[in-house]
């Protein structure tokens, strides 16, 4: 059974899966298959890193179309190669989103909206706290936990997915899970009370 | 070691990065130091935080994703984006996936929300006896199903009710339930039984209405109390075209070796109450021994299976298409291989229908397995593993192959499957497992489980994501047994059969929701022995009179792909039921099919109205028409004399405006002429819902302009923003409208 059971290795080379070229092509999932599969798991992903509605469906769009584009030049290595392609994305407008934040804002006013974090509110909602927390974390932090505790990607499928060694991801994740933790936790003890 | 050189190895520890050195380390030190068996805890049930929120995706993100791509395509100068484009690796097509979308939808839509609920205190309830009525009090309960008096689960509780002291497996509780409006008690009785709550009711409501039940738990002395408030509806509300497609055999020498001439059937079932059933066919065209790896597609419009003969040159894979309800054969497998050996029995498992016309299944027996897939004449093949098998299934997502070892003669072993993923590694699911049946998103199996060897078998279900098994559906009493499965296309439902053997004998279907656990009665038949769930089909559209598959069609279906040759069957036996009834062919004129309730019956109706010449009912099947009167209309016939629709792609998908639903059909026709000629044509029809315009004309329409069926085309199905080809002037657009006038 082993034999049979050689997959697709962390190199991202196939290593003879199947051992027929002409299967391996035969295996290899269309563009409909992987959108049926992973545009819900993947707007979810998204939505969570962006906590906009709006813009994580015009960011998964993105996502798709871009790997639709991609698709036939790709090694595939589901779903690590499409995540890659919507951390890259969701990372982008981020980071395009502070500079759309911070132009209209003169130099001397950076404090005032330096709180990109929310104020805590004083009572939350279910889910609310889930949203708040993850907000508090650096967006490659938020993108490892999602990817590991939301999606269930393996720590290489993360490594392939953000192109960061795996020594890299591990401590990305102790790190988000640490400060999660005691975010979530203060969350909780608030809306508690 | 200390907890600081632990710590950051925890983390990793929580999500398996470690070696197997370092695993065993922090295993140790965790088993002595509670203060990082808390930490651990913590990142549980973070892990569970950010899995429990629920996202339900925008149903825009789907078409507009597909618009985008159309354009790409469009400026690339192609004409059909989702065609095939090369052998084998171009497996795109368009209207494959959205369907189980549709249904997803709609089966989420049936799905009923719930309240909040109002714990209430029991004076005498201890403070974590009232946690845990609160706890549970506040778990929503699903769908009440099932009409006359019956005991429904209405809920699972997440923990079963246990007191400090021992688990409490029959706690009686006292309950109520009652129609929301009405104060009448109605004549029930909510009681819980370990992790389920449950309600028998002896009378059958009035009329399906939301109930609103309270329970209290209670042993000896009341223990505690909640009240959850729920919703109860009539069974879930399946979409009108669902069924089964079954093969049963109408005798009582089913499984019995040697014991007359069985002949089996090839049988749809609606589950809508009203519609009933229909013989579609004899399984194959010549005296079949083995039918196996019935399976729906992954849309459920298609279902596929094999069948084999003891004639070493019989046998080959049949599909049926809901859109053009007919049986035939798509491959004839025994030309490389025969399935039947002499003293070895192969089996074909589940058999996959692809998008694109291509069919994956797997090949086992006592000693080999392998995955194949189908090709224009005949099938690929990987390579056989040397371990005694059964049921070797993979996943329709490819991801996970699962497989029984070293079966016994009850056909029960090790259950393990295989993760073909980034990391790949084999689990046993179980020790005595059977017939797994992978879920359409391939992250769920269904299989048989015996708990102890000599037990009768239960339905259970395990997942990849969380390694856990359930038991779904326990062992029937003595005397039945599950015998078939299938989930539908969602993949929430499933269905199952429950054969009891003998004189009285007989198969009961029943669905069930693996997020509930509550199942409830279908219909029953003589005999089932394989079971898919399709959708998309009406009774109306189908033959009037059971058929024989058409072999003949393999070879008009092969001409229409792009992989060129035809597939040759040998369908030179006609089983005894066929051979009176127009050598296997359908018959020349089956009941008329005047039905405009889906795009593709709107499409069967216009052709069969062309065909009988009844010209005033095929223009009336039009939206519009391009200036034509009637009678040019029929003109325009003048030389046709039968039109046949040999292949029908629904789509799914539709584009919505202010008045009206749009979408797609691909078709392939062969138009017959007086003077004898045949000729192929192909596109696709651009087909409009009247819903809100004219109330008599209720359904679809086929839109005049936008419709592009050409002469030798191929049947396809565009993207939704693709249904509108440019036309170069109007007259070709004309042209290619009328195609049969030409």
């Amino acid at each position: 059974m082993e034999r049979l059971l050689v997959g697709v290795g962390s190199s991202g080379k196939h290593e003879g899966a199947f051992g027929s070229r002409v299967l391996e092509e035969a295996m290899r999932p269309t563009f409909d298959d992987i959108f049926a599969r992973y545009h819900g798991p993947i707007y979810g992903y998204i939505l969570s890193m962006i906590g906009n509605p709006e813009q994580a469906q015009d960011l998964t769009q993105d996502t798709f179309v871009k790997a639709y584009k991609a698709l036939p030049t790709t090694d595939l290595i589901l779903p690590a190669w499409l995540y890659r392609i919507a951390t890259n994305t969701a990372l982008d407008a981020l980071r395009h989103r502070r500079r759309l934040v911070w132009l209209p804002f003169a130099p001397g006013q950076d404090a005032a909206i330096a709180a990109d974090e929310p104020d805590l509110p004083t009572s939350l909602a279910e889910g609310e706290t889930v949203r708040l927390a993850l907000s508090r974390l650096t967006p490659p932090q938020r993108a490892c936990l999602l990817m590991r505790a939301r999606d269930g990607l393996s720590l290489d499928e993360i490594s392939h997915a953000m192109n960061m060694s795996k020594g890299n991801v591990k401590i990305t994740l102790y790190r988000a899970k640490e400060r999660f933790r005691s975010v979530y936790l203060d969350l909780e003890k608030l809306s508690a009370t | 070691m200390t907890c600081n050189r632990i710590r950051p190895l925890l983390s990793a520890y929580h999500d398996d990065g470690l070696s197997l050195d370092e695993r065993a380390r922090v295993r140790r030190h965790v088993a002595l130091c509670d203060a990082c068996r808390e930490t651990l805890d913590a990142y549980n049930r973070l892990y569970a935080a950010l899995q429990a929120a629920t996202i339900s995706v925008p149903v825009d993100v789907r078409r507009n994703v597909y618009v985008r791509i159309s354009e790409i395509e469009a400026r690339r100068g192609r004409r059909v984006p989702f065609g095939g484009t090369t052998f084998l690796g171009g497996l795109r097509t368009a209207g494959g996936t959205a369907g189980v979308l549709a249904v997803l939808a709609a089966l989420i839509a049936a799905v009923v929300q719930f309240g909040v609920t109002a714990p209430a205190a029991s004076p005498v309830a201890s403070p974590a006896d009232q946690r845990l009525a609160a706890a549970n009090a506040v778990t929503a309960v699903s769908d009440i199903v099932g009409a006359g008096a019956a005991t429904h689960s209405l809920q699972r509780l997440p923990d079963p009710v246990q007191t400090a002291a021992a688990p409490l497996r029959h706690a009686v509780a006292a309950g109520a339930a009652w129609q929301l409006g009405r104060p009448h008690v109605a004549d029930s009785r909510v009681t819980v039984d370990g992790h389920l709550v449950r309600l028998t009711r002896r009378g059958a409501p009035a009329a399906i209405a939301p109930v609103r039940f309270s329970f209290t738990l209670a042993a000896q002395t009341p223990i505690a109390a909640g009240i959850a408030v729920g919703r109860w509806s009539a069974v879930p509300t399946i979409p009108a075209g669902d069924g089964a497609v079954y093969l049963h055999l109408d005798t009582d020498c089913v499984f019995i070796p040697n014991c007359g001439n069985s002949t089996a059937e090839v049988a749809y079932h609606s589950f809508n109450p009203g519609q009933g059933q229909k013989t579609l066919a004899t399984p194959a065209p010549w005296p079949a021994q083995l039918f196996t790896g019935l399976n729906a597609s992954l849309d459920g419009y298609r279902v596929a299976y094999s069948a084999m003969s003891t004639h070493p040159a019989f046998g080959g894979i049949f599909e049926f298409n809901t859109a053009a309800p007919i049986l035939r054969q798509v491959l004839s497998l025994p030309d490389t291989t025969p399935l039947t050996a002499a003293g070895r029995h192969q089996y074909v498992k589940q058999v996959y229908a692809g998008n694109d016309g291509h069919f994956f299944f797997a090949v086992v027996d006592g000693a080999a397995a392998s995955v194949a897939i189908t090709t224009t004449k005949t099938y690929a093949t990987l390579k056989a593993i040397g371990q005694p098998t059964l049921d070797y299934v993979m996943s329709p997502d490819r991801r996970h192959i699962a497989w029984t070892v070293r079966p016994g003669n009850d056909f029960f072993g090790p259950l393990q499957v295989a993760d073909l993923g980034a990391q790949p590694m084999t689990r046993t699911i179980t020790a005595s497992g059977s017939r797994p049946v992978w879920s359409p998103d391939g992250q769920r199996a269904l299989f048989l489980a015996k708990a102890a060897p000599g037990a009768a078998p239960s339905l259970d279900l395990w997942s990849t994501r969380t390694g856990v098994t359930q038991m779904l559906v326990a062992p029937p009493s003595s005397g039945a047994s599950i015998n078939t499965y299938a989930w539908a296309p969602g993949g929430r439902y499933f269905l199952y059969v429950v054969t009891s053997l003998g004189a009285n004998g007989t198969s009961r279907v029943r669905l069930g929701d693996t997020v509930t656990g509550v199942t409830w009665p279908t219909f029953q038949q003589r005999y089932i022995g394989a079971i898919a769930w399709v959708h998309g089909a009406s009774l109306n559209a189908m033959p009037a009179a059971p058929t024989a598959p058409d072999a003949a069609h393999a070879t008009a279906r092969a001409a229409l792909t792009p992989l060129g040759k035809a597939t040759t069957a040998k369908p030179a036996l006609k089983p005894p039921a066929a051979a009176g009834a127009g050598a296997g062919m359908q018959p020349a004129h089956p009941a008329a099919s005047d039905s405009a309730a889906t795009p593709s019956a709107v499409l069967r109706s216009y052709y069969d109205a062309i065909t009988r010449h009844d010209y005033a009912r095929a223009y009336s099947y039009l939206a519009s028409n391009d200036g034509r009167s009637l009678a040019r209309f029929g003109k325009g016939y003048a030389d046709t004399q039968t039109v046949a629709i040999t292949q029908l792609l629904p789509a799914p998908y539709r584009k919505a405006s202010n008045a009206h639903a749009l979408t797609c059909v691909g078709v392939a026709l062969v138009a017959r002429h007086w003077n004898g000629q045949m000729v192929h044509y192909g596109g696709w029809y651009l087909v409009q819902s009247t819903t809100g315009q004219t109330p008599h004309a209720g359904g679809w329409r086929i839109v005049v302009h936008g419709t592009h069926v050409t002469k030798g085309g191929r049947a396809t199905v565009p993207p939704q923003a693709a249904c509108h080809p440019a036309p170069r002037s109007s007259a070709v657009t004309s042209a290619a409208i009328w195609p049969l006038a030409a």
